[in-house]
């Protein structure tokens, strides 16, 4: 090595000695870590898909606050569905009723 | 953490839909819970169908109360000479002339029960407001009238043609 070089090296030496980084982590860059750390535990199958799929969804208040409106929809409609069904034949069978206590040539209804 | 959150939302979620499913359901079954528990269902059902008030109702159920013991009566007397009939019948194994006085018997009798029994959905359309009442005696004729030999009839138009008569 020349002299020369061997004091351009010592410059450079001295730079990257004097060199530190200035970069910041992303938000909630340790949760990230723990959850890809916990999803790596869980496994890869189909659900465990889902369920992290589901889990980080259902983290969002705004996304949770849907999902059970969305069921209450459901069971709302539901129950309307089958009550609308039952009163029909509730009063179908009531109209039969009167007919037979008026009309004793009716043939007996099931 | 997040499963846990998970499984608490999707347990609210299954709770409130069973709640709303449970309320949606008492709403719409409410009317017919009420009218089952009524004293007279089917009445129930008649004052609901054809929007009778309170005064209404209670001419209907009187008129009903009315007809009903003379109904049986009727019922009975047709069931008795059906009974004359089929042991006649039976002893002689010819339609006699017995036979056939008991069947016209049992024609009289039937032709009585049936009379009466249009002049009560008369009656009734008449104690009910006028216009549900036209269409109670709409409803009820066309249960009660309503074609019954259609299995019989089916195909009788090619043997017998009926042409209304020329005056």
């Amino acid at each position: 090595m020349k002299p020369n070089e061997r004091d351009e090296d010592a410059v450079l030496s001295g730079v990257l000695r004097a060199w530190s980084p200035k970069a910041e982590l992303p938000a909630r860059f340790p949760a990230g870590v723990w959850r890809r750390i916990a999803d790596a535990d869980a496994g890869s199958g189909f659900w465990a898909t889902i369920r992290q799929w589901l889990e980080v969804r259902v983290n969002r208040p705004a996304v949770a606050g849907v999902f059970v409106a969305a069921l209450m929809g459901l069971g709302v409609t539901t129950g309307y569905w089958h009550a609308r069904r039952d009163s029909a034949q509730t009063e179908s069978a009531l109209q039969a009723r009167y007919l037979q206590s008026v009309d004793p040539f009716l043939p007996a209804r099931p | 953490m997040n499963t846990k959150r998970l499984l608490v939302t999707a347990l609210a979620g299954l709770a409130i839909a069973a709640l709303g499913y449970y309320a949606a359901y008492s709403v719409g079954t409410a009317r017919c819970r009420s009218m089952c528990q009524s004293p007279a269902p089917d009445l129930a059902w008649l004052k609901q169908e054809f929007h009778l008030g309170d005064a209404e109702f209670q001419r209907v159920v009187a008129l009903h109360e009315a007809y009903r013991p003379a109904c049986q009566d009727r019922c009975r007397l047709i069931d008795a000479k059906n009974a004359e009939l089929r042991a006649r019948l039976l002893q002689t194994g010819a339609v006699t002339p017995e036979v056939e006085r008991a069947l016209a018997e049992a024609a009289g009798l039937r032709r009585n029960c049936q009379t009466a029994m249009l002049k009560h959905f008369v009656e009734v359309s008449r104690a009910m407001p006028p216009a549900q009442g036209r269409r109670y005696l709409e409803w009820i004729c066309g249960q009660t009238l309503s074609p019954a030999h259609a299995a019989m009839m089916a195909g009788a138009g090619s043997v017998h043609v009926h042409e209304p008569a020329g005056h």
